[in-house]
């Protein structure tokens, strides 16, 4: 710890001290964005995040403790994506599934031929890294068209991809990690077969849950605010069996948020936008991982990190351009769609952590390029977002 | 002339619906008309599809028409067209002549530059104007026809209105309306009715005063209840809110025709002044209690039931709508008019099982859906 760290035994003293000044910091650090530089909040969080960090506000021996409130966050975030997508709308609209999946492919591959043609990581490095990839940040998605009102097919197209890809990145790690890692199968299986495992025991799980969250939706009736509280209970209660079954987090999540969606046939749940307590979330997410960041990985930003950022915008672009006309989206829309997509963020940031955590050598190779590569996405990768809104003519008129 | 009027074939018809534009997750109002009409591209069908003031309206209408099955074959082949291209982009397209729960701060007005005139002009007016109403053009001979229909007519709307009813929720609360939307439609200042006039003549002189005067640019300036359309050459109902069924509206449409066709061919005459003192009142009964409303006579200066009249007017044009093809609209508007039950009867009982407001748009989404693609099928 440096001799300039605030006074280290205070923050030690307790992780609440260091979550209460992270959070008021970064909301002011938010508002001073969009208020003079006419910036998202959201790069006010993490800017100051990411400053508070590098002051040393988050000392090591607290970074375990502040983990359960990212997880928590980040639980929140997904789970509020997968309730807000309409897997019906991809069953009405083919040509958007496929786009889902030619965007998600696309960005996939393109990652995986850079990280291990160009940069010479080996195979399976590189495909941790180009999963990482592949998710547009749904924390960006979400809370930047709340923050702006937008509405329209940009907007809603934006979320969709956000969500796709987001499974595929949560998915393909619960897949990968266990086969790159040493065997630690949880039913005593060979590597290959425990990332499968995982993956159906954490959608098991995630059903359950969703099916128990309907009855107590059932139970509240249609009041919006007491469903959001319970849907809260229902993230933390999912988020630390997910923990304790040692399954992914995310992926539990994002598949609990969907499948209380999808299975609500009798249209129980209202609209859960978390809006107000999204807020929160936001804040304390970005101002979290931003501080969790050591800006030792920016020393990694160089030719892999640029030629990561540059693969990924490319394989978004093409893909959501090529599909423009067979999905019925002007050039134009489509290129700004394409805009949107750009953002990673805080929870590539945690899937990244724990990917170096579960392996150790991902730590030193393929985890400090993605993660070089997000730090510059956390800050313009929101700027992306809102001017391919504003542009698109679907955030709501600044006022004269 | 100033303002010609062009002959049309009397008794034809055209059919304008402005539909809901909603969320299907949250079903509420939603930014989509350009969306939608993009989407669309430069598909051919007949009659039109447009956008409207604000984004979450958009505004369909039929060629002109002989008959009540010539709006169905419209109306049809429009939604074949209109209803996938929605469906694409998750939007929901509903009837009803208001939606129940949006606030109308959030409405976006259409980019164009007679609606950023009218938004700058008339202020939250303009949004609070995202209300969804039926039109009906009826073909005139002349002018001078045109201007006695216009007035003719005004004697039956609160029978349009009462029969079209599909607005008793705003801004998330019961109105006690059965028709709210057409308390929107009031506070503009051309609002109302046109001025007892004798013919054509007289009505291009007063369009010339009131344009001298700077008030009125065109005749899409006056927001009347009903008024003559001189470059269509027909008279345009605009009382009617959006049923939540696209085959009501051709009844709605059915009615209007048969009531033209007596008043045309009968000349029955009229006391103007008379009518024009009791207007407002019993345009309010029929908002506020529709089939329930009790209406007064001028001439006998006593109050009478609404459902009544309306029975015994629709039997009176019965032979007319039975040459023009149109009997089993009228019988369908008779036995609601029995039952006293329209559109926002009904939307209330959806609301009374459901218990919310966003379960009753879903309802209104599908209701519309399935009636257009009924006609379809024939």
């Amino acid at each position: 710890m440096n001799e300039f760290a605030l006074p280290a035994r205070w923050l030690l003293a307790g992780p609440l001290i260091a979550v209460g000044v992270l959070v008021v910091t970064a909301l002011l650090g938010g508002e001073a964005f969009s208020r003079w530089l006419r910036l998202p909040r959201i790069v006010g969080y993490a800017a100051t995040g990411i400053a508070l960090g590098a002051i040393g506000i988050v000392p090591p021996a607290l970074r375990d403790e502040l983990r359960l409130a990212i997880d928590f966050c980040m639980g929140a975030v997904l789970f509020e994506l997968g309730a807000r997508i309409d897997l019906g709308w991809l069953r009405r609209a083919p040509w958007l599934a496929a786009l889902a999946l030619g965007e998600s492919a696309l960005a996939g591959v393109t990652l995986y031929w850079v990280l291990s043609a160009l940069v010479d990581l080996p195979p399976g490095f590189a495909a941790v890294g180009a999963a990482l990839g592949v998710s547009t940040s749904p924390a960006v998605a979400l809370r930047v068209a709340q923050d702006v009102r937008a509405q329209g097919q940009v907007t809603e197209r934006m979320l969709m991809l956000s969500a796709t890809s987001t499974a595929v990145t949560v998915v393909a790690l619960a897949m990968l990690l266990p086969m790159l890692g040493p065997a630690q199968a949880p039913l005593a299986v060979s590597a290959t077969w425990a990332g499968a495992i995982s993956v159906a025991l954490a959608l098991a799980l995630a059903a359950g849950l969703a099916v128990l969250a309907l009855l107590v939706f059932q139970a509240i009736g249609k009041r919006r605010e007491a469903q959001i509280t319970a849907a809260f209970g229902a993230i933390a209660l999912a988020a630390g069996l997910a923990a304790a079954a040692e399954l992914s987090i995310p992926l539990v999540l994002f598949a609990f948020g969907i499948g209380v969606r999808t299975i609500d046939r009798r249209h129980r749940l209202m609209p859960l936008d978390f809006e107000r307590a999204g807020q929160l979330v936001t804040v304390l997410l970005f101002a979290l991982v931003g501080a969790s960041l050591e800006l030792g990985t920016l020393a990694a930003f160089g030719f892999a990190s640029v030629a990561f950022i540059l693969a990924l915008a490319v394989a978004k672009g093409s893909a959501v351009i090529v599909f423009a006309r067979a999905t019925r989206q002007p050039l134009q829309k489509a290129a700004l769609l394409a805009l949107t997509l750009q953002p990673m963020s805080g929870i590539t940031v945690v899937l990244a952590q724990d990917a170096a955590r579960a392996i150790p050598a991902l730590g030193t190779t393929v985890v400090p390029v993605v993660l070089a590569a997000v730090i510059a996405f956390e800050l313009l990768g929101p700027l992306c977002t809102q001017a391919g809104l504003r542009l698109a003519g679907e955030a709501e008129p600044l006022a004269a | 002339m100033p303002l010609p009027f062009t002959p049309s074939r009397p008794l034809t018809l055209g059919v304008e619906l402005e539909l809901q534009i909603v969320d299907r997750r949250t079903l509420n109002l939603t930014r989509g008309a350009s969306d939608l009409l993009a989407a669309l591209g430069k598909r051919e069908h007949r009659g039109e599809i447009k956008p409207e003031l604000t984004e979450s309206m958009i505004e369909i209408a039929t060629d002109i028409a002989t008959s009540t099955g010539d709006l169905t074959r419209d109306l049809a082949e429009i939604h074949s067209v209109l209803l996938p291209a929605a469906r694409a982009l998750n939007l929901g397209l509903a009837g009803g002549g208001a939606h129940p729960f949006q606030k109308w701060r959030e409405r976006r007005i259409t980019d164009a530059p007679r609606y950023r005139r009218v938004s700058e002009l008339y202020g939250y007016l303009a949004k609070q104007f995202t209300v969804f109403g039926q039109h009906v053009h009826v073909g005139c001979p002349d002018g001078d026809a045109a201007v006695r229909l216009t007035q003719a007519l005004g004697r039956f709307v609160p029978h349009l209105i009462a029969l079209s009813a599909s607005s008793p929720f705003l801004q998330g609360a019961d109105t006690a309306f059965d028709s709210a939307r057409l308390n929107a439609v009031n506070a503009f200042p051309l609002s109302g009715t046109m001025p007892p006039l004798p013919g054509w003549k007289e009505f291009e002189a007063y369009f010339e005063t009131m344009k001298s005067y700077g008030i009125v640019e065109s005749m899409k300036d006056f927001y009347w209840d009903i008024r003559p359309k001189p470059e269509f050459g027909t008279v345009e109902v605009r009382v009617c809110d959006t049923p939540l069924e696209p085959s009501w509206a051709v009844a709605l449409a059915g009615y209007v025709q048969a009531l033209t066709a007596w008043l045309l061919e009968e000349e029955r005459p009229f006391d103007a002044l008379g009518l024009a003192r009791v207007y407002a009142y019993n345009r309010f009964q029929a908002c506020r209690f529709g089939l329930h409303a009790t209406l007064i006579d001028p001439e006998s200066r006593s109050a009478f039931d609404l459902q009544a009249d309306l029975l015994a007017t629709l039997e009176r044009v019965a032979p007319y709508a039975e040459k023009l093809g149109a009997s089993a609209q009228l019988a369908r508007l008779a036995d609601a008019a029995r039952a006293r039950r329209n559109d926002a009867a009904r939307i209330r009982d959806e609301f009374e099982s459901w218990g919310t407001f966003a379960d009753v748009m879903r309802w209104q989404c599908a209701s519309w859906s399935e009636d257009a693609n009924t006609l379809a099928r024939g």
